[in-house]
């Protein structure tokens, strides 16, 4: 189930394209693999690009690429993965990429705050957990750290 | 002490509700005991043999007499009427339910005390020296450098699914009070060349199944750098730490794999990074703020009488035992701490009856500015006692049983909870504890031995850091029986290392015996004043080993 980091439904506009399937027309989601063997392809295509990645992606290596991404998918195998918190906040801050960022997979409602926190604008996530994602993401106000979503930590705030 | 101001105190009661709902969640049938799992270690409650646990956090072990106070309350109306002392300085309850844990958060909350991070994959309650603010030779007090370090990992945004646990341990003198050389982070407050603070940092050591020393990864930081540079190795670690295998996913594992250099660049890099992209500064309003927090208490100018400790010393041997054994150098003339001895004869170490901590608190009140510490080895400590008014207070702990003269002696133990309660024992560890302080009682020989220390950890895993003992026992499971192992000479303070083995594990029967033997070993083998552990890194564990097996 899609939603955006306010906790709303989206309705989900892009085709998540296996490796070997040929490009189709569209907006279409691709992996890595993907993207370095067809760059070619897949730039002259019609349509919006999107990257789904892993935790263990040496995001760096992709700067350059960057742009052609209207939308990175952070891939969570498995819920206690905390990889992808890095490279959501490497993504916004280092790498400057301003499209869309979206968690996918194994997430927990009470994650879905931490992933606001370093970039993230959208979750596709178990509806079991989707239901619960207002509320986890509206229980906790107060933030000590700085992050992708505010520039002070509370030191500098207070006073 | 520190004192929440609207943020701290806001967000400890968001964090109750938010505990609470999860809790129901789960009850519910919302989440699975594998999700729910995650979220309640991330609050310190384990799952037991016969019970929930509920760990509570006590930044750096200060905790004031108020909030002694709601632990004796939450023990008699929510648990067994008692509760644990840890070797991370916090204090557990071993017989919640469930169900209240929320309303025990909440008790909590009120007296500005959580859980949060107690337990689970994320950055732990930071720990430091228990004599912080009271030492003659400490370059700055710790404090308020270990609770601006607690408020930027408390739910840190980035780094709360890491690997694996992350402990982080400050300290500010010579002296090692903290195992800081055991932590994934372990900083020292020290002096650089030009006269200015700042810290050394070791990254990489821990306890457990591989036993490693922290290694120095930088000699000086500056202070206005810290939070930066443990964020740098934060992102490393979680990055790149192993996920794929539990025991294999500490922060020393990384660090040994790639080696400390490589692992610096590493770091180095990303610290560059990051002084690019944020403040991480902390202004010095705010630092002269949680210093203030910190400020010594009034003490007294002329704060007694000395010959009048002289004649009580001189005249009663208990007393000046205890004196000895169990109050400790203060950096104000007429100031002495005093530690609380949780080893008494026969009891599990470390535990404390709710009765006891309401008294506590009271003597606490009376005699030490309403404050007092825990500590690494499992005891108690008022910091700051006039020396006029220690007599009074020997008498008074006496009759708590609180006083038993055995600090740093081979009775005061560090034990973890072993089969007693731990799920994961192979071995018991609190009955072991207990013979051997009955059998080691006489309190002249205890004495005559000198500083001994005994760790004695029911499974690998080792809470009680058996492998830095100089002693060490650690519990294991033989086709169902209970075995222990025994290593010889190791430390964890300023001169840590990693015990030697003795030899094949000693049987549940025989391991009081063989602690005798190894103690009968030390008297025969030492150089007059030599204590027990310079004995064993002289002469290896050869000779002890030939005591304990010859048949
Ligand atoms: S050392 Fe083992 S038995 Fe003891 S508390 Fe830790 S996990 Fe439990």
């Amino acid at each position: 189930m899609l939603i955006d980091n306010k906790g709303e439904n989206l309705a989900e506009k892009w085709l998540s394209l296996d490796d070997e399937q040929p490009l189709p027309e569209g907006d279409i989601t691709v992996s890595i693999a993907r993207w370095l063997e067809d760059k070619e392809a897949l730039l002259s295509r019609k349509g919006k690009l999107a990257l789904r990645i892993l935790g263990d992606t040496e995001i760096e290596a992709l700067k350059d690429d960057l742009n052609h991404f209207q939308l990175i998918i952070l891939e969570f195998p498995k819920f206690t993965d905390g990889r992808n918190f890095s490279l959501a906040r490497i993504l916004r801050k280092r790498l400057g990429f301003s499209g869309e960022l979206r968690a996918s997979g194994d997430i927990l409602a009470d994650q879905l705050l931490y992933l606001k926190r370093v970039g993230i604008d959208s979750f596709d996530l178990d509806e079991e957990q989707a239901k619960f994602a207002k509320q986890s993401l509206n229980e906790l106000t107060v933030r000590y750290q700085t992050s992708a979503d505010i520039d002070t930590t509370i030191f500098q705030r207070r006073g | 002490m520190y004192q929440y101001d609207q943020y701290d105190q806001t967000l400890v009661e968001e964090r109750v509700q938010q505990y609470r709902s999860q809790t129901k969640r789960y009850l519910d049938g919302d989440l699975t005991d594998e999700q729910f799992r995650s979220l309640r270690l991330m609050n310190g409650l384990y799952i037991q043999t016969h019970a929930p646990l509920l760990r509570v956090s006590v930044p750096y072990g200060l905790i004031s007499t108020r909030q002694l106070r709601k632990l004796a309350s939450i023990a008699r109306d929510y648990d067994k009427g008692y509760v644990h002392f840890t070797t991370r300085q916090n204090v557990q309850f071993n017989w919640p339910e469930l169900e209240k844990v929320p309303d025990i958060l909440a008790e909590l909350a009120s007296v500005q005390m959580q859980s949060i991070q107690s337990s689970g994959n994320c950055i732990r309650n930071v720990t430091s020296d228990h004599f912080a603010g009271i030492c003659p030779d400490e370059v700055e007090d710790p404090r308020p450098w270990c609770e601006i370090i607690r408020q930027w990992s408390t739910f840190h945004p980035e780094f709360t699914w890491l690997p694996r646990k992350f402990k982080i341990a400050v300290t500010a003198t010579q002296k090692d009070r903290a195992a800081t050389q055991l932590h994934d982070i372990g900083l020292h407050l020290v002096k650089n060349g030009q006269g200015d603070v700042g810290f050394e940092v070791l990254v990489g050591g821990g306890l457990g199944r591989t036993p490693v020393i922290g290694k120095l990864i930088r000699p000086f930081l500056e202070k206005e750098e810290l939070l930066a540079y443990l964020e740098a190795i934060l992102r490393v670690y979680n990055r790149f730490g192993r996920r794929d295998n539990k025991y294999k996913a500490r922060i020393k594992i990384l660090v040994n794999a790639l080696g400390v250099d490589t692992f610096r660049e590493m770091v180095e890099t990303e610290w560059a990074l990051i002084r690019q992209e944020e403040q991480l500064e902390i202004p010095q309003h705010e630092i002269d703020r949680i210093q203030a927090c910190f400020a010594p208490p009034a003490y007294k100018a002329d704060s007694g009488n000395s010959a009048e400790l002289e004649t009580q010393l001189a005249e009663n041997r208990a007393f000046s035992n205890w004196f000895k054994q169990n109050t400790s150098e203060h950096k104000v003339a007429g100031y002495k701490a005093v530690i609380l001895s949780l080893k008494a004869r026969g009891c599990p170490p470390g535990d404390v009856t709710e009765k006891q901590l309401d008294a506590i608190a009271d003597l606490a009140d009376r005699y030490s500015f309403g404050l007092l510490r825990s500590l690494h080895s499992q005891n108690l400590a008022f910091t700051d006692v006039q020396e006029s008014e220690l007599f009074g207070l020997w008498q008074e702990l006496e009759a708590l049983n609180l006083a038993t003269a055995n600090i740093g002696t081979l009775t005061d133990i560090i034990c973890c909870p072993g089969l007693d309660f731990c799920s994961l024992a192979n071995a018991s560890s609190i009955p072991i504890a207990k013979e051997i302080s009955e059998r080691f009682d006489d309190i002249d020989y205890l004495y005559d031995l000198g500083e001994i220390n005994i760790k004695l950890s029911g499974c690998m895993n080792g809470c009680a850091h058996q492998s830095v003992g100089h002693i060490g026992i650690l519990g294991v499971d033989k086709k169902g029986v209970e075995w222990y192992q025994i290593t010889l000479g190791g430390s964890s303070e300023e001169d840590a290392a990693l015990g030697a083995r003795l030899g094949p594990a000693v049987s549940k029967a025989d391991i009081t015996d063989a602690i005798g033997k190894i103690l009968d070993t030390y008297i025969d083998l030492r150089l007059e004043q030599e204590p027990f552990l310079q004995t064993v890194r002289r002469t290896g564990v050869q000779p002890f080993k030939e005591k304990v097996y010859a048949d």
